[in-house]
C-alpha cells in the first residue's frame, strides 16, 4: 500500500512538473491572468458555476455572544451619598445577548446564499440601580402640629396663624399698602405656635400615616432632611431581525423587524403608596420597515419603501386601590393617591398615576436619484400618517394645593406654612380629572424634496435644495376635541372665549389649518487655490417644524372633565376643606356647553398658521495638515422664532403687570380674575403648543483630528457658543407683555465646551513595535487597547429666584432684584461661597423684579467627566476573539458640584444658603463586558 | 476527474514545498517622481529576521504591473459617477504593461473584468458598475488578498490591489454598529464606546491579512467624522499600512481625482523584490532592505507560514 502511494506521488510530482515546464513556455503576465482566472474560480468569485463549486461551501455565519456586568462591590460610593454618610450604592446590572448574520439557508427548502441574508439580535437586560435625592419633608413636631421650634430659612421663628381668627382689621387705611402696621385682616397666632390636635384635620392625618420620617438633618434649620437612596428596578428585552434579499442584480429588498418589551420600575420616593415618584412603567416598542432599491442604470437609482412603527407605554396601574375612599376624602373615585401639594415640601401621591399610550406611525417613501453630467438630482416624497391612542388622566383621585396663606398673616410675605394649611385640611386649589374614555388622534404629514448638487469647476461644488412640507392638523377618531375660541362668546358672562367642539357648530373635524410650506436650503464647497486638502464649506438652510401630536388629553375637555375649585381668596378662604371632601360635578359628562370650561384651566390651541420657523448658516474650513491631522474651524448661526413653548413662557390669559398698583385686592380671587382678559377661565393650558418662543445662537468651533498612526487615533473639540431666547426659563416668563425683558441668556448655555478622546491599539506583541513576542507570551501582550472620552463644559447661567412671590397671582414667575453697585463676583469662589447674594435683593411685594431671567454672566459650576475602556483580545483559532472589557466611567472618581442656592430671600429673612453649594456628585462606575466574536 | 484534480492539487503542494520560500516585498523609492530607473537585484541588501537574505527577483517600474481593482461603491450616486469619471481618466492614461482587472465587493466579492491591457472593457465595467447593495470591503479582503498572492505565487509580475470604496461602516451586511435594541433601557452604557465592534472586527482582519503579501491601496470617497466611521477608516489605513500599501480618504469630491491618480502613480513606481525566506523560520520576521542609492519604502513586517 505504501509503495503504491509512493509511486501515486512521484507520478503527480512528475505530471505537475511537467505542466510548471508548459506553462514556463509562456509569458509571466499570461501565467498571471491563468491564475487569476484558476484562483477566482475556485474561490467563487465568477458568474458561471464550476465543477470545484458544484458542492456548496459551507455557510458563512458571523456574530457574538456577550455578556456586560456591572456591581457596586466595583465601583467608588458615589459622593452624593458618601456625603450623607453612607457607605453603598446598590448596583446590579446584566445586559446580555448575542447576534447571528448569515446566508438565509432552508435545509432541502431554500439555499439563500449569495442572495439572501439575515442578521438577527437579541438582547436583555435587568438591573436595580440606586438613587438618592435630598429632599425636605415635615419634622415630627410639625406633623402633630407643633410649630414651636419650625424657623424660617433664617433661623427665626416661623409664625403659623389660625385662619379661624381672621377678621377685618377696623383701623386699616387703604390709602396706605399692607404691612404689619397697616394690615387688613387680623388673624391671631395659634398659642405657642402649637396647633391643637382637636384642629387637625382627620384625612390629613390618615394621609401622614402614609409619609415617612426625615432621615438626614443636612440643614440648615431642619431643611434638607429627607435622603432618598433607593433602587429603581429596570428590564427589557428585545430583538432586532434583519433580512437582506437580492431576486435580480439590479434589485434589492430590505427588511427590518425590532421588538422590545421594557419595564421601568422608578425609585420610590416614600415606601407608602403616597410615593410621589414618577410610576412603574410598562414599554412595548415594536417596528418593522420594507425597502425595495431599484437600479435603473449605472447613474440612476430608485427605491420606495414603507415602515410602521408602534410605541406603547402602560403607566402604573398595578393598584387599583381608591385611597381617596380609604381616607375619607369625599367626591374623589379615582383610582390612586390622591395628590396633596405643600411646597416647599415633597408632594404626597403623584400626577398621572396610571396611564395607557400608544404612538403608531405608517409611513411611505419613494426616491428617485440620478447624476447627468455635473449635475446630480434627488427627487423624494414621504408620506406619514401617525395615530395617537391615549388614557391619561392627570389626577383620577384629585389634586389639592396647600399654600401658606391661610396659615399666614394676611399680606405679610413669610409668615404661615402651606404643611400647617395641610394640617388644617385648608386647601386654596383642587382639581379633579374626569376621563371617561381614551383619546384616539390622527394627524398626517407629507413632503415632497428636490436636491440638486452642480459641479460648476473641478474646485467648486454648488448644492440646493427645496422641500415642499404639508401637515394636516391633529384630529380626533371621534371628533372628542375641543378648544377655546378666544372670539367666540362665552354665554356665561358675555366676553370672548368659549368652548368649541370638533365637527359641531359648522366647526372642521379640527381646530387648526392644514400646513403648507416651502423649506429652501443652499450651500457651496470650494477647494480654494487649487489645494485639495482644504476645503471651504458654507451652508444656508431654513426650516419649519410640525405641531407634533403628544400623547395625552389635552383638548378634550367637555367629554372629558377637570372640575376645578379655587379659592376666593387664598389668604382668607380655602377652595376646598378636606374634611369635607369635594363637592358633586354639578353637569354630567360630556358636557359639550360652550361655558363648559369656565371657572377651570381651559385647553387653548394656537389656530394661527404660525409655526416653527428655524434658520441657520455656517462656514467652515478644513485642512489636512502633514501627519494625517486634520484641523477644522468655523463659524455657525441659528435662530428660530414662533417656537412652540408651554405654560412657563405663554400666557394669552396673562393679567398686565401694571395691574400690580392694586396689590392686595389682587388676593381677591374675583376682582383677579377681573383683570383677565378672559376671566371665565381660571387660566390656559397651553400643553407645550404655542408658537411664540425666540432664539438666537451663535457659534464657533475648532476641532483637530489625527488619524490612525501607529495605532493611535485622537481628536479634540472645542466650541464656544452664546445663546439666547425669552422662552426657556428655567421658572417661566415674568413679563408676557414685553418679550424684550425676557430676551437674556438661555437657561441651558454652556459657552465653552470641549471633548477629546482617543483610541489606542497598544504597539505590543508581534507584527507590532513592543513586545514582539512569537512565544506564549503573545498572547498576554498582543490584543490590547484603551479608547477614552473627556468632556468638559462650563456652567449654565445662574436664574435667581425670590424666595417669596407675593404679586398677588399676576406674576407666575419672579425675577430678583439687583443691588447697584454691588459686585455679585465674590473673589475666592468656593462650595462656600459661590456667587455674591448680597448684590440681589427680594423684589418688594407687588412688583417685578428687574434682574434678567438669567444673569448675564454668572455661571453655574463647570461639569467634567472621563470615562476609559480598556480591552484584551484573545484571538480564538483563526477567525474568532474573545474579548474582555473593563469600562471606567468618571474612571477619576471625580465629584461634580452641585448648583449654588439661588433662592434669594427677603431682607427680614434673608436665605441664609444663598450663593452656597451643599455638596457634589458623580462616582465611579466600572462595567466589565466579555463578548465571544466568530 | 475529481480524484486527478485532488492529486494535481497535491503534487503542486509537494513541489511548492520544495522550493525556496519568498517573501515578496513591495518596495518604493523615497521620493520618486517617477524619473528614477528600476532597482537592481545586485544594488540590493537585504536581511530577514536579522539573517542576510538573498535577493532572488526584482520586478521593476517597467514589469508588468497587475492591479486588483475592487469597487465597493453603495453610498452617493454624485460621489461614485466621480470616482468612475477620474477613473476611467486615469485608467486610459495607463502604460500598456499595466494590466487591469476588475472586481466588485458589494454583495460579495465578484469578477467583472478579467485582467487585461485593453482598456475597453475594463472602462465598461468601472462605468457600468451599480451603486447599490451592501458595503463588502471588509468581507472580500481576504479573499482578494489570497487570489492576489496566489497570482504572485505563480507569476513574475507585480501585482497590486487597489479598493475604491465610498464604504460606511453603518451599510455593511454584518452588524458593527451595536444598534440600540431596548430603547427603554435608559441606562446602557455598553454603547458608550460604539467602536468596540468595528476595531474588533479590524483587529480580527488584521491577523488574517498581515499573511498575505501584496500591498493594498484603498482609496476612500467619502471621509466620514462620526465615531463609529472614524474607527472604521483608521482600521482601514492600518490594513493598507501593515501590508505596505496606502490609504487616502476624501474630504470633499474635488479630492477624488487627485486621490485616485496617486494611489495608481504610487502602484505604478512599485517595485517587487522577492527575497528568500530563511529555511526554519516561521511566524513573524522583520525584513530590512538597503541600497546606496538612496532610501526605499517598504513593508518590514512578514509573517512566514
Amino acid at each position: 500500500m505504501k509503495v503504491a502511494i509512493g509511486a501515486l506521488c512521484v507520478a503527480a510530482a512528475a505530471l505537475a512538473q511537467q505542466m510548471a515546464q508548459q506553462t514556463a513556455g509562456r509569458s509571466e503576465i499570461e501565467k498571471a491572468i491563468e491564475e487569476f482566472r484558476t484562483q477566482s474560480r475556485l474561490l467563487g468569485l465568477r458568474a458561471e458555476r464550476t465543477a470545484a463549486q458544484r458542492s456548496p461551501a459551507r455557510p458563512r455565519f458571523h456574530g457574538r455572544l456577550f455578556e456586560n456586568f456591572r456591581n457596586d462591590a466595583l465601583d467608588a460610593v458615589p459622593h452624593e451619598v458618601r456625603q450623607r454618610g453612607g457607605t453603598k450604592s446598590m448596583l446590579r446590572r446584566n445586559q446580555f445577548g448575542f447576534n447571528l448574520t448569515g446566508p438565509l439557508i432552508v435545509p432541502r427548502l431554500y439555499d439563500g446564499a449569495r442572495r439572501t441574508y439575515f442578521s438577527v439580535s437579541y438582547e436583555g437586560m435587568r438591573e436595580r440601580i440606586a438613587r438618592s435625592l435630598l429632599r425636605t419633608i415635615p419634622t415630627m413636631p410639625e406633623r402633630t402640629g407643633d410649630w414651636s421650634q419650625t424657623v424660617d430659612q433664617a433661623g427665626n421663628p416661623l409664625p403659623i396663624y389660625d385662619p379661624a381668627s381672621t377678621r377685618s382689621n377696623p383701623a386699616f387705611d387703604r390709602s396706605r399698602p399692607v404691612s404689619r402696621d397697616n394690615l387688613e385682616h387680623l388673624r391671631d397666632p395659634f398659642p405657642g405656635n402649637r396647633i391643637p390636635a382637636t384642629r387637625l384635620d382627620p384625612v390629613a392625618q390618615r394621609a401622614l400615616v402614609h409619609y415617612p420620617a426625615p432621615n438626614a438633618s443636612v440643614g440648615p434649620f431642619f431643611r434638607n432632611n429627607y435622603f432618598i437612596h433607593t433602587p429603581e428596578t429596570n428590564t427589557a428585552d428585545g430583538v432586532i431581525l434583519r433580512l437582506d434579499h437580492a431576486p435580480a442584480e439590479n434589485h434589492r429588498l430590505t427588511a427590518n423587524t425590532s421588538i422590545s418589551n421594557g419595564f421601568q420600575g422608578p425609585a420610590p420616593w416614600f415606601p407608602t403608596a403616597a410615593n410621589p415618584a414618577q410610576p412603574e412603567r410598562e414599554f412595548q416598542n415594536r417596528r418593522a420597515s420594507l425597502e425595495h432599491v431599484l437600479t435603473i442604470s449605472p447613474r440612476s437609482v430608485n427605491s420606495i419603501g414603507m415602515e410602521v412603527s408602534s410605541n406603547a407605554s402602560t403607566g402604573g396601574g398595578s393598584s387599583r386601590r381608591n385611597f381617596a375612599r380609604e381616607l375619607g376624602l369625599a367626591g374623589v373615585g379615582g383610582e390612586g393617591f390622591p395628590n396633596f401639594r405643600m411646597q416647599p415640601y415633597l408632594s404626597m401621591g403623584r400626577p398621572y398615576p396610571i396611564s395607557r399610550t400608544a404612538r403608531n406611525q405608517y409611513e411611505w417613501t419613494a426616491s428617485f436619484s440620478t447624476k447627468q453630467g455635473r449635475h446630480s438630482w434627488r427627487i423624494a416624497g414621504r408620506y406619514a400618517r401617525s395615530q395617537v391612542n391615549t388614557y391619561y388622566p392627570q389626577y383620577p383621585a384629585g389634586t389639592f394645593r396647600f399654600g401658606e396663606g391661610l396659615t399666614s398673616l394676611p399680606g405679610i410675605i413669610n409668615t404661615g406654612h402651606a404643611f400647617a394649611s395641610f394640617l388644617l385640611g385648608l386647601a386654596e386649589y383642587a382639581e379633579l380629572s374626569v376621563v371617561q374614555s381614551p383619546s384616539y388622534f390622527r394627524g398626517s404629514s407629507a413632503t415632497a424634496t428636490v436636491r440638486h448638487a452642480w459641479e460648476l469647476s473641478d474646485r467648486l461644488t454648488f448644492h440646493w435644495g427645496l422641500d415642499f412640507d404639508l401637515q394636516t392638523p391633529r384630529i380626533e377618531k371621534y371628533d372628542r376635541q375641543s378648544t377655546v375660541d378666544l372670539e367666540a362668546t362665552n354665554p356665561g358672562n358675555g366676553r370672548k372665549g368659549a368652548l368649541i367642539f370638533a365637527g359641531r357648530d359648522g366647526n372642521g373635524r379640527s381646530f387648526q389649518p392644514v400646513r403648507m410650506k416651502l423649506e429652501p436650503s443652499a450651500g457651496f464647497s470650494w477647494n480654494p487655490f487649487g489645494a485639495p486638502k482644504t476645503v471651504l464649506r458654507a451652508s444656508f438652510a431654513r426650516s419649519y417644524s410640525g405641531i407634533p401630536i403628544y400623547p395625552v388629553q389635552w383638548g378634550t375637555q367637555g367629554y372629558n372633565g377637570t372640575p376645578t375649585y379655587i379659592s376666593s381668596n387664598v389668604q382668607l378662604e380655602p377652595a376646598v376643606k378636606l374634611a369635607a371632601g369635594l363637592p358633586v360635578p354639578g353637569r354630567p359628562l360630556p358636557d359639550l356647553r360652550p361655558d363648559a370650561a369656565n371657572d377651570t384651566v381651559a385647553d387653548l390651541m394656537d389656530r394661527s398658521r404660525r409655526q416653527p420657523v428655524y434658520q441657520s448658516a455656517s462656514l467652515s474650513l478644513e485642512h489636512e495638515a502633514p501627519g494625517s491631522v486634520v484641523v477644522t474651524m468655523g463659524a455657525a448661526y441659528s435662530g428660530g422664532r414662533d417656537l412652540l413653548v408651554g405654560n412657563w413662557a405663554a400666557n394669552p390669559n396673562a393679567i398686565h403687570p401694571e395691574a400690580l398698583r392694586f396689590r392686595d385686592r389682587l388676593n381677591d380671587e374675583q376682582f383677579h380674575r377681573s383683570l383677565r382678559p378672559y376671566p371665565q377661565f381660571k387660566g390656559f393650558d397651553v400643553y407645550s403648543s404655542w408658537p411664540l418662543g425666540r432664539y438666537h445662537r451663535d457659534a464657533g468651533f475648532l476641532r483637530v483630528e489625527k488619524r490612525a498612526s501607529h495605532g493611535l487615533t485622537l481628536s479634540f473639540y472645542y466650541e464656544f457658543s452664546k445663546q439666547l431666547d425669552d422662552y426657556s426659563g428655567p421658572y417661566g416668563r415674568q413679563d408676557h407683555f414685553n418679550r424684550r425683558n425676557e430676551w437674556s441668556l438661555t437657561a441651558y448655555n454652556r459657552p465653552h465646551t470641549l471633548s477629546f478622546s482617543f483610541v489606542y491599539e497598544l504597539p505590543f506583541g508581534p507584527n507590532k513595535a513592543v513586545f514582539a513576542f512569537a512565544d506564549w507570551r503573545r498572547h498576554l501582550v498582543e490584543g490590547w487597547s484603551v479608547s477614552a472620552i473627556s468632556t468638559y463644559a462650563s456652567g449654565e447661567p445662574i436664574a435667581l429666584r425670590p424666595q417669596f412671590n407675593n404679586t398677588g397671582g399676576v406674576l407666575s414667575a419672579l425675577n430678583v432684584d439687583v443691588v447697584p453697585g454691588v459686585n455679585p463676583r465674590v473673589a475666592k469662589r468656593g462650595p462656600e461661597l459661590w456667587f455674591n447674594p448680597l448684590a440681589f435683593a427680594h423684589p418688594a411685594d407687588f412688583s417685578m423684579g428687574n434682574a434678567s431671567r438669567t444673569h448675564p454672566f454668572l455661571r453655574n459650576p463647570s461639569n467634567q467627566n472621563h470615562d476609559l475602556s480598556l480591552t484584551k483580545r484573545f484571538a480564538v483559532g483563526r477567525d474568532r476573539t474573545l474579548e474582555f472589557t473593563a469600562m471606567g466611567l468618571n474612571f477619576i472618581n471625580h465629584a461634580n458640584w452641585e448648583d449654588p442656592d439661588n433662592v434669594i430671600g427677603p431682607p427680614s429673612a434673608p436665605n441664609v444658603n444663598a450663593g452656597r453649594i451643599i455638596g457634589s456628585r458623580g462616582g465611579r462606575i466600572i462595567q466589565l463586558g466579555l463578548r465571544y466574536s466568530f | 476527474m475529481r480524484y486527478a484534480a485532488v492529486v494535481l492539487a497535491w503534487a503542486a503542494m509537494l513541489l511548492e514545498a520544495q522550493s525556496p520560500r519568498l517573501l515578496r516585498v513591495p518596495v518604493w523609492r523615497e521620493g520618486d517622481n517617477g524619473e528614477a530607473g528600476g532597482l537592481a537585484a545586485a544594488e540590493l541588501r537585504a536581511t530577514v529576521a536579522g539573517a542576510s537574505a538573498r535577493v532572488v527577483r526584482v520586478l521593476g517600474p517597467e514589469d508588468h504591473l497587475l492591479v486588483l481593482l475592487v469597487l465597493d461603491m453603495t453610498e452617493e450616486l454624485s460621489l461614485a459617477d466621480l470616482a468612475r469619471e477620474a477613473l476611467g481618466a486615469e485608467v486610459r492614461a495607463l502604460p500598456g504593461h499595466v494590466y487591469i482587472a476588475v472586481l466588485r465587493a458589494q454583495d460579495g466579492l465578484k469578477v467583472l473584468v478579467d485582467p487585461t491591457s485593453e482598456r475597453e472593457p475594463v472602462l465598461r465595467a468601472i462605468r457600468e458598475l451599480p451603486v447599490s447593495g451592501k458595503a463588502g470591503l471588509l468581507e472580500s479582503l481576504p479573499a482578494a488578498l489570497k487570489l492576489a498572492d496566489a497570482i504572485q505565487n505563480r507569476s513574475a509580475v507585480r501585482v497590486a490591489l487597489l479598493y475604491v470604496t465610498d464604504s460606511n461602516v453603518y451599510n455593511y451586511r454584518d452588524d458593527y454598529i451595536n444598534p440600540v435594541v431596548n430603547w427603554s433601557d435608559q441606562h446602557d452604557l455598553s454603547r458608550r464606546f460604539p467602536e468596540g465592534l468595528i476595531k474588533e472586527k479590524i483587529a480580527r482582519l488584521h491577523r488574517q491579512v498581515t499573511a498575505y503579501q501584496t500591498p493594498l491601496a484603498i482609496v476612500h470617497l467619502n471621509y466620514r467624522s462620526d465615531r463609529v466611521n472614524e474607527a472604521y477608516q483608521s482600521g482601514l489605513m492600518q490594513l493598507s499600512a501593515s501590508l505596505g500599501g496606502s490609504s487616502q480618504f476624501c474630504r470633499s469630491r474635488h479630492e477624488i481625482p487627485q486621490a485616485l491618480a496617486a494611489a495608481l502613480t504610487r502602484l505604478r513606481r512599485m517595485h517587487r523584490v522577492d527575497l528568500e525566506a530563511p529555511p526554519r523560520r516561521d511566524g513573524l520576521v522583520q525584513v530590512q532592505i538597503h541600497t546606496e542609492s538612496g532610501s526605499l519604502t517598504y513593508r518590514d513586517r512578514f509573517v512566514l507560514p
